[in-house]
């Protein structure tokens, strides 16, 4: 999938909806995220009752790792190095093995002499497209088919 | 009309740049990083896809770097809360990073504010971090937003 | 006329808010082309006021009003403040999180103002629960009773207020992302291009609360 997908600034549009692309996060996912920082299990986004100590109802994806996530998603459908900027706000809990839909729409288009970038809205909802887990931006440099 | 919460932190911070690492990109990390997340692009898993991609080696995804951030930024001493939680992350990558690259950051405290939410009152902590590598270049800005609540 | 105006947005100057004014007039061109109407929006961005900023020149190339308000925090939730004046501004620490919320109705009333608390019905930070616990309001007859960033239980709560009061209702997106804008809207019985002018509107009670899709068979204008 990913290497075939590559985006120029002609294929979108202002107010063009991609997406939600649906993923899910296991615990053994965490694990491994976690080892990364050398934070070892059990820890609140690892381990039920580390999670209850800090008032959480059950182990959560950690913010970076969230983002790792939304921007795999960014990669997937823009290609290796569109990502010029990724900015969120973790607004709520992201819990594990539950789906993940992330949501990208086009807010602005604009080339100027540093290229052609592309200014994506970004959430990310549970199933119920209820108050986002997470808000956010992207801005994604891309190539012109001229 | 005096402000009501209360909460102390070390404003010597500001305008102090706080250097940090080496950090080492080996080729484990990213493994483990883009395993764990999914990450199947080529050139984030084979060294030679990334070569023949034009890279100098096995690259990095793009907010890999946010990791080094996490734990090595000063204590504010913050009299405030007992809580804290990733309240936002941003990163801009400027250059590719990839295996074998070492970088260093430099951070400094932007910011810290007081809002409430359904949660009460909270208190946010905004660092900057620059990460380069070791031939200078910066390679990602990155923005930290940590939230201590009551 | 009537007047479809977003009365909640927060743009950059807001710490949460990921979106530029002109975001927001661009893609208020999307939902105009897709049969939606929405005439202006207030920018109520959070816990200050810019009395400097000035989008005159972009309401004009893009046909939207844009008017300035504030969202402020306050012991008693957070409040929406219509026609801010520099007297406001002095009497009024915008960044007192624990202001006390009744004195900043009184307030504004007294500068010429309006203030209408936001998203009554969110858990933990909506009036609802500071009247569940006995507190009056006696300068508050109108609330913000659709807020698009709220959840559907959140909002049925504000609903429920709302009949259970007599309190009147407006609408806003509370957006913080470009395409998050108008996704509610307060419809005006009035013509509005000012400040003043809609807190003469909210005084004279002639509005009510809509959900963008319920302005598709509205003719533009």
């Amino acid at each position: 999938m990913s290497q075939s997908a590559k985006l120029y600034f002609e294929d979108v549009e202002l107010g063009d909806e991609i997406g939600p692309a649906i993923l899910s996060v296991a615990g053994d996912q965490v694990v491994d995220f976690c080892s990364l920082w050398g934070n070892p299990a059990p820890n609140r986004f690892t381990d039920q009752a580390e999670a209850e100590k800090v008032g959480l109802d059950a182990p959560i994806v950690p913010g970076i790792m969230t983002m790792a996530l939304i921007s795999r998603v960014l990669t997937d459908w823009a290609g290796v190095g569109a990502v010029a900027d990724l900015d969120l706000v973790f607004r709520g809990t992201v819990p594990h093995n539950q789906p993940l839909h992330v949501g990208i729409q086009i807010s602005d288009t604009d080339q100027d002499a540093a290229g052609n970038h592309v200014q994506c809205d970004i959430t990310m909802t549970g199933p119920v497209p209820d108050r986002p887990y997470v808000i956010g931006t992207a801005r994604l440099d891309l190539p012109s088919r001229h | 009309m005096p402000t009501e919460i209360e909460y102390e932190y070390d404003h010597s911070l500001y305008g102090v740049e706080h250097e940090s690492g080496p950090f080492d990109v080996t080729r484990e990390i990213i493994d483990t990083y883009v395993r764990s997340v999914g990450e199947d692009n080529p050139v984030f898993i084979d060294p030679d896809s990334a070569r023949a991609a034009g890279y100098a080696n096995q690259v990095a995804p793009p907010t890999l770097c946010a990791l080094f951030e996490r734990g090595e930024l000063p204590d504010i001493k913050l009299k405030f809360g007992r809580r804290q939680f990733h309240g936002g992350q941003r990163v801009e990558p400027r250059a590719p990073i990839v295996v074998g690259d070492r970088l260093t950051a430099s951070s400094h405290l932007k910011d810290v504010y007081t809002k409430t939410g359904r949660s009460g009152t909270m208190v946010h902590v905004v660092w900057e971090t620059t990460f380069s590598n070791q031939d200078g270049v910066v390679v990602a800005d990155v923005q930290r937003s940590q939230v201590v609540r009551e | 006329m009537t007047t479809y105006l977003d009365l909640h947005c927060h743009s950059v100057a807001s710490d949460d808010s990921r979106a530029t004014v002109e975001q927001y007039l661009k893609f208020i061109q999307v939902l105009r082309k897709r049969g939606f109407t929405i005439d202006g929006i207030v920018l109520t961005e959070h816990r200050m006021f810019d009395f400097d900023a000035d989008y005159s020149q972009l309401a004009t190339e893009y046909g939207v009003i844009v008017l300035k308000g504030a969202e402020l925090d306050t012991r008693f939730g957070h409040m929406l403040v219509y026609n801010i004046t520099a007297g406001l501004a002095r009497d009024i620490d915008f960044g007192d999180v624990k202001m006390d919320g009744r004195e900043l109705i009184k307030a504004a009333r007294h500068h010429g103002g309006y203030v209408v608390p936001a998203h009554p019905g969110r858990f933990g930070i909506g009036l609802v629960e500071y009247l569940e616990q006995g507190e009056t309001f006696d300068g508050v007859s109108i609330v913000e009773r659709v807020n698009a960033g709220s959840k559907p239980e959140e909002n049925e709560r504000a609903e429920a207020l709302c009949q259970r009061t007599g309190y009147l209702g407006t609408g806003g997106s509370d957006a913080h992302l470009a395409s998050h804008i108008g996704r509610a809207v307060t419809e005006f019985s009035a013509n509005i291009r000012s400040e003043p002018e809609l807190v003469e509107a909210l005084v004279s009670g002639d509005f009510r609360p809509r959900y963008i899709q319920e302005t598709a068979a509205v003719s533009v204008g």
